[in-house]
């Protein structure tokens, strides 16, 4: 089930209502219904996937450290999680692991795959 | 107010880099990260088990690469090479000394996403807490040395060094003292299993969990002194009520989280089964 993505407007009202199904629930049981410091991490997560994207796109050109892909995608997976989308979390440790030993065109289109669920997801308006 | 000083935040150019996060050390600075003696680590320079070149001025510059195999070889830990060279001289306390404590913590945290969910709560729950951030291990084992932390909240994984390694030689650093550890991971108990050994009688935080376990240990470590600072606050507190601790001096809600974080690390300290 792909969660539909959340306009930036929609956060305004501060309704945990407004979120979808699985943020709710990461809000009831991962941050003691504190929705402020749930939206506060959710709004920096956004931030921060524009650098993700644009480490990832580096590293999948350049072909060369696995590692720093594979802490990455566990980086990803971690957050994924805490905010309530293990769906797309699952996918993010789907790299995690392939990310140590598949082949680079493998792991692009992973990687593919994962970003597109983010965009998705969060409504990401990303060049990368 | 929590005061975040970040370090060398990973994937964010906006923030200032310290040097410690450079590819050279100075001999002051290794001496403080690896607990010991300024000659001490000169000699290592002059034995060639570090790589250095020196300024005009004839300072050594130690590289990162040489430090990090140097402790990467060093699997038993700092202290022992501390205490093998005379290591530092430490206060009876091994820890910093300040007029007015300001309760210190490091975060070793090479993920911008959770850097930023440790600053929010450390910010939120913990006045008066000032909070630095290191993005890989070589830098936190520098911060640690300069910063003399009261609490560290450790990644496992971390770029430069594996986790296991850093948290045996931040145990085992002569300056460790009364530190407390926090390991924060998003590995499952059956992926924790390699590093059980540095994880035994540790307190563990799985991330998706942070917001939830974090507070109450950070307050199960932490307590005393933020309790010290209310004291200090209000001088026409009598002693007695002082003298409680934190059922006294602190809301109920934070002798309950405080209760909560020991059952927690009683929970996470046990060895993980392994789960396949």
């Amino acid at each position: 089930m792909k969660p539909e993505p959340l306009p930036p407007a929609a956060l305004a009202g501060d309704s945990v209502a407004q979120l979808p199904p699985c943020e709710q629930g990461a809000v009831q049981s991962l941050f003691d219904n504190d929705l402020a410091l749930f939206l506060t991490f959710r709004a920096a997560c956004i931030e921060q996937f524009e650098h993700d994207f644009r480490l990832a796109t580096e590293l999948l050109a350049a072909q060369q450290d696995r590692a720093a892909l594979v802490r990455l995608a566990h980086s990803l997976k971690g957050v994924l999680h805490t905010l309530g989308h293990t769906e797309i979390g699952a996918l993010a440790h789907g790299l995690q692991v392939q990310a140590e030993r598949a082949d680079w065109a493998e792991l692009q289109g992973q990687w593919t795959a994962l970003r597109l669920r983010l965009v998705a997801a969060f409504g990401l308006d990303l060049a990368a | 107010m929590c005061h975040l000083l970040q370090n060398t935040p990973m994937n964010n150019t906006n923030n200032p880099v310290d040097m410690s996060s450079g590819a050279y050390f100075t001999t002051l600075e290794v001496a403080k990260m690896l607990g010991m003696a300024v000659r001490s680590v000169q000699l290592m320079v002059d034995r060639g088990d570090l790589q250095a070149w020196k300024t005009p001025g004839g300072h050594r510059r130690i590289t990162r690469d040489s430090l990090e195999r140097w402790i990467k070889g060093s699997r038993a830990g700092v202290t022992g090479v501390a205490a093998m060279h005379g290591g530092a001289t430490l206060r009876p306390s091994g820890r910093r000394r300040h007029s007015v404590h300001v309760p210190r913590v490091l975060l070793i945290e090479d993920s911008v996403h959770f850097q930023n969910l440790v600053s929010s709560l450390v910010r939120q729950r913990f006045e008066g807490v000032e909070l630095h951030v290191s993005a890989d291990a070589i830098a936190g084992l520098v911060s640690f040395g300069h910063l003399q932390p009261d609490l560290i909240i450790v990644d496992i994984l971390l770029p430069g060094m594996d986790g296991a390694t850093l948290i045996a030689g931040l145990r085992s650093h002569a300056l460790f003292g009364n530190c407390k550890l926090i390991v924060l991971t998003a590995l499952d108990a059956a992926q924790r299993e390699p590093y059980a050994h540095a994880l035994q009688d540790v307190a563990v935080v799985h991330k998706p969990r942070l917001v939830q376990d974090l507070p109450p240990l950070i307050e199960a470590a932490m307590g005393h002194l933020l309790d010290d600072r209310s004291a200090e606050a209000s001088p026409i507190t009598p002693p007695a009520l002082v003298a409680g601790g934190a059922v006294a001096s602190a809301p109920a809600k934070a002798a309950k989280a405080a209760s909560k974080a020991k059952a927690a690390v009683a929970t996470e300290a046990r060895p993980q089964p392994a789960n396949g």
